[in-house]
């Protein structure tokens, strides 16, 4: 079974603070200077792939990990790490465009990827990236590769060659599915939310391996049909607003009726 | 705009997903000229009769499918919205409305946006705002390929209870052979855990240091009962056993986000905020206005929280 | 005869009340151990005998009068504020120790700002204390990454150090006076003076004693005037440590007092600043002060590194921006718990501190030694972050994956042959081998090779102040002697 694993690294936005947010007359936001991670729903995503093929292996399977990106050089570092950690190949697709909020876009290039580089059977992504949160391109990869798709994925565990079971979130529930591949697979609040640290040696041994580079350039950008028109910051400090009363009680009374009976009434 | 809100039985929720959907369209579709309709999806084991009561238009389509699964809507959705002229979709909120959205705006070359909190219909365009970059920012987009496929955020506008009405049925469809889950050998659903945990709760009064003994805190975890809130404690009441260490919230604890947080008797210290700072809604009660707690919250009273707290209490029951 | 339990919790209800007796398990768990165990700790393993409770003290007579309960009864005391420690410091080595906790002496004294002194109770929070003073525009000028949690009796107990003590100094360039308790129950005040020549500096019997000799119940701190605004932000990327070192030493001799002169190796910046430093060292500095001084000492720092041409120069805003998260911010500590039990992998360290000319010979032979003989290190890196005239510390720190091994058995497959390297590497080139976590309980085999003849100093002071051994046993003299 061949996995490919697509994931973004985006910067440490806790790190920013009130006046950082600068939106300039493109609508970009400067978050160069910020450390860069992966995109949380991803890494359980990389997480979960590495758990599923040690738990193939213990079943006599050999599923094959690949990762794949689309970024510019500042993924680097978190390329070298998947190498180390046996992602092979481990897949830059260079592109310097805006790709915040272009899933259609996105979506083409990997389900381009896919069919480029056969055979791929199960595509696992994280639901959405913490910029843009569109919550589409696993979707939209899925419907352009006619393949089907399972969202809100919390575990995945190996049945033989062809065959998966895929554990899910619901509205109302968990739905666990044995499932044919080949399939799109969207990573939700999966229980593992951290990447594991490859030992130096294996840096030293695997994550030297030189991972591909792919251009952007040589897809075709779809039309969106979505246009950003504006950002604004929308996080405000609480005000701290003193209670006024002469007596507890009477603060008690300013507090249920101006504060929270309302509140409370919806709960 | 011709508008199209679709509900999906054959899950539980349907009641608060009709409800929050009803609110959205008062909110967002409530003036202009719209003319909405319903599809309503159910399975056969289902009272239609009582899944009509939830519907908020006049208008509904009803749908019989052999149970809910994405790729079968899907295909149900193309079959009956054939020859239909529609502006704007309006899926639930919630991971399947979502989902659906999506691949509904693929299939029939219109545009999408999900997680939306409010939309504005102008002449040829919808303009809608949604929460990106980690919710730091409001987006607002402007689509413009029709249909419009939309997907609110949960309780965007809060929910409002669908008026019983008239119902006039539009279209009746029997789709329960339609089958596009083949790639599904086994299947099997089990009920969310609903073990109550302090990171689940909508409500919680937090006591600290201020409490000062293990009677106190006793009394305050009662009053916490009386007013209906959950209860928890900041570390140096847990680390001196005044409650179990399952109550501590910060940290070492639980991490809440509840809508409404009361915090009496704590500085509210870095450690213990990490624990309450995705509340909706903070309100904190100490004699010390200078602690930290007081500047972080939405609202402060400075006095001693229990006579503030009891009356609160005596209004509530009022 | 040693009390049983039961008498030893008697006697204490009698001083401080049953209220303030805690023997709730679950904190007797959390009692016995700190940060030092947090492996074995986080999967619910305890090792250590459990004290007999942990005691709330809320003025210094109590505290007096529980010491003087201990002693006369030969209990295990292990004095605790902020619990913070990463050393084994606040471990309970024998059995049924008392931990007397002064967490709720947590009184701000008096600020004086004509004097330039604050004093506060030992349960103060550091950041707490700190806070109130920037908003009246001054600073203590002690930022240890522990800040949100520590609190002024284990930070002058520790003898530790800030993130700006290449200008504001460590601990103890910082304290005025102090009251302590000392085992026999006897208070001891120690006024505030700016400097005396009127017999040894007693104040350092009190400062660094790991609550080894006494309990610190007061302390008065030097307080500094504040100008944020005038802060300087500098980075560099560079080649090697060597290059490193000596720019710091030319910026140390020549006088100047940058409050932050960091040097980060290759696997370290790494870790920290991935974003604008690939493969290479790191050294940042921040001049802070009146705007005359933050200047000229910017300027110099600049005309010094341009000297060596593999110095590249970094945008100050991302100086500023790492500057701005320097601490344990207590969301994190939320994260470590769960990061450490889903990944198996942690993160310790071991700080020394050597004279110039042999600092970067430690570094080279003990980086060499942990990578060969050492298994499954996924990161191991150092900084140097508190330079003085004559020299420089070295913070190693070290990630591994903690494989085929219980908990229990961590420390002794990773953290502990790790620290062991480094010591002894450094003892034997001539370096300290603690430089400002303390000796704790974990590098006390090593304590007679530290001090050499002059351990018969130390010795005379435990001595001389705890003969009926029962404070903080095992802490900074081993359990044996």
């Amino acid at each position: 079974m061949n996995i490919l694993v697509c994931f973004t690294v985006m910067p440490e936005l806790e790190l920013m603070l009130d006046d950082d947010w600068v939106v300039d007359k493109n609508l970009h936001i400067d978050v160069g200077f910020l450390k860069q991670s992966l995109n949380c729903f991803d890494e359980s995503a990389l997480e979960l792939a590495l758990r599923f093929s040690e738990a193939a292996q213990n079943l006599h399977l050999s599923p094959k990990l690949s990762a794949l990106t689309i970024a510019g050089p500042e993924a680097t570092a978190m390329l070298k790490t998947l190498s180390a950690l046996r992602f092979d190949p481990v897949v830059r697709i260079d592109s310097e465009k805006d790709l915040r909020f272009q899933s259609m876009s996105i979506a083409a290039i990997l389900s381009q990827y896919v069919v480029d580089h056969p055979p791929q059977d199960v595509v696992l992504t994280g639901i959405q990236s913490g910029i843009g949160e569109n919550a589409k391109t696993p979707l939209l990869v899925a419907e352009m590769l006619e393949w089907p798709c399972i969202t809100q994925v919390i575990e995945i565990e190996p049945v033989d060659e062809t065959e998966l079971t895929v554990t899910c979130q619901v509205d109302n529930g968990l739905l666990q599915q044995t499932i044919q591949a080949p399939c799109v697979l969207a990573v939700g609040n999966a229980a593992y939310s951290y990447l594991r640290v490859p030992t130096l040696k294996d840096r030293i041994q695997f994550g030297k391996k030189a991972h591909e580079i792919l251009y952007g350039g040589d897809f075709d950008a779809l039309e969106e049909g979505v246009e950003l028109m504006d950002l604004n910051l929308a996080k405000q400090e609480r005000s701290g607003t003193l209670i006024e009363g002469a007596t507890p009680k009477e603060k008690a009374a300013t507090l249920y009726a101006s504060c929270l009976k309302e509140r409370l009434k919806k709960l | 705009m011709i508008f199209k809100l679709i509900l999906i039985g054959c899950s539980t929720d349907i009641t608060s997903r009709a409800e929050e959907i009803n609110a959205f369209v008062a909110e967002n579709l409530g003036s202009g000229d719209h003319v909405g309709s319903t599809i309503l999806f159910y399975s056969p084991e289902e009272d239609r009769n009582e899944l009509l009561r939830l519907v908020p238009t006049e208008s509904v389509k009803l749908v019989c499918i052999a149970r809910y699964q994405p790729e079968t809507i899907l295909e149900a959705l193309q079959t009956v919205e054939k020859e239909e002229e529609t502006d704007l979709y309006l899926f639930p909120s919630g991971y399947a409305g979502s989902e659906l959205a999506v691949r509904w705006a693929f299939r029939t070359k219109g545009s999408s946006l999900v997680h939306v909190s409010g939309i504005e219909c102008r002449q040829n365009q919808l303009i809608a705002k949604k929460k990106v970059y980690s919710d730091y920012l409001f987006g607002t987009f402007r689509l413009n390929k029709k249909p419009y496929c939309i997907s609110p955020v949960r309780a965007s506008a809060g929910s409002v209870p669908v008026q019983m009405r008239r119902h006039v049925i539009v279209g009746e469809h029997d789709l329960t052979l339609l089958c596009k889950d083949q790639f599904i050998k086994a299947s099997r659903w089990s009920e969310a855990d609903t073990t109550a945990s302090l990171e689940k709760s909508k409500f919680i009064l937090i006591g600290g240091r201020g409490m000062g003994n293990e009677k106190n805190t006793a009394n305050l975890r009662e009053l916490a009962g009386s007013l209906g809130a959950d209860f928890g404690v900041t570390r140096p009441a847990a680390m001196n056993a005044w409650a179990p260490m399952d109550k501590l919230v910060g940290v070492s604890g639980a991490v809440t986000k509840p809508e409404v947080c009361i915090v009496a008797g704590a500085s509210g210290a870095p450690a213990f905020y990490a624990g309450i700072e995705k509340s909706k809604y903070i309100v904190a009660i100490n004699t010390d206005s200078k602690a930290p707690i007081m500047r972080s919250s939405d609202v402060a009273v400075v006095d001693d929280y229990k006579p503030v707290l009891d009356e609160l209490v005596k209004l509530m029951k009022a | 005869m040693a009390l049983t339990r039961q008498h030893i919790l008697e006697g204490l209800r009698k001083i401080v009340g049953e209220e303030q007796v805690v023997v709730d398990e679950k904190v007797l768990q959390e009692s016995s151990v700190d940060r030092f165990r947090r492996f074995e700790a986080y999967h619910g393993v305890f090792r250590m005998p459990l004290p007999a409770a942990v005691v709330n003290v809320s003025t210094t007579e109590e505290v007096a009068a529980v010491m003087k309960f201990a002693n006369e009864n030969r209990i295990n005391v292990v004095p605790r504020t902020g619990h913070s420690a990463t050393e084994g410091g606040l471990e309970t080595a024998l059995e049924n120790s008392i931990v007397i906790d002064g967490s709720t002496m947590n009184k701000i004294i008096n600020i004086d700002t004509y004097n330039m002194q604050a004093t506060a109770q030992c349960g103060v929070s550091l950041q707490r204390l700190d806070d109130l003073l920037k908003e009246q525009g001054y600073t203590t000028g002690h930022s240890p990454q522990s800040k949100p949690l520590a609190q002024l009796g284990g930070l002058v107990a520790t003898r530790s150090i800030g993130q700006f003590s290449t200008l504001y100094g460590g601990i103890e360039d910082m304290v005025v006076g102090l009251e302590a308790v000392f085992p026999d129950g006897g208070i001891t005040r120690i006024k505030n003076v700016p400097r005396r020549a009127a017999g040894p500096d007693i104040r350092h019997v009190i400062i660094g004693n790991e609550g080894a000799l006494c309990y610190i119940t007061e302390v008065t701190v030097k307080i500094f005037k504040y100008f944020p605004e005038n802060n300087r932000f500098l980075g560099y990327t560079l080649d090697t440590m060597k290059t490193g070192f000596e720019i710091l030493r030319e910026v140390m001799v020549n006088g100047y007092r940058p409050s932050v002169a960091r040097l980060y190796d290759v696997e370290d910046g790494a870790y920290h600043f991935s974003h604008f430093a690939q493969d290479k060292c790191v050294l940042i500095f921040v001049a802070e002060g009146a705007k005359p001084l933050a200047d000229a000492t910017a300027a110099a720092i600049e005309e010094i590194v341009s000297r060596y041409d593999e110095c590249k120069k970094v945008d100050a805003r991302l100086i500023k921006r790492w500057f701005e998260h320097l601490n344990w911010d207590p969301a994190d500590l939320v994260e470590e718990k769960r990061e450490i039990l889903e990944t198996k992998n942690i993160c310790n360290t071991t700080e020394i501190a050597a004279n110039w000319s042999i600092i970067n010979e430690i570094y080279e032979v003990c980086m060499r030694r942990v990578r060969n003989e050492i298994p499954d290190l996924t990161l191991l890196g150092g900084h140097s972050s508190h330079s003085y005239l004559n020299g420089t510390n070295l913070y190693f720190v070290y990630f591994y994956n903690v494989v085929d091994c219980k908990p229990e058995e961590e420390l002794s497959k990773y953290h502990l042959p790790i620290k062991k390297i480094i010591v002894e590497e450094t003892i034997k080139a001539g370096g300290s081998m603690c430089h400002h976590h303390g000796v704790g309980k974990h590098r006390t085999q090593w304590i007679e090779k530290e001090y050499g003849s002059s351990y018969y100093i130390l010795k005379k002071l435990k001595e001389a102040f705890d003969p009926n051994h029962m404070m903080n046993m095992g802490t900074i003299i081993p359990l044996e002697d």
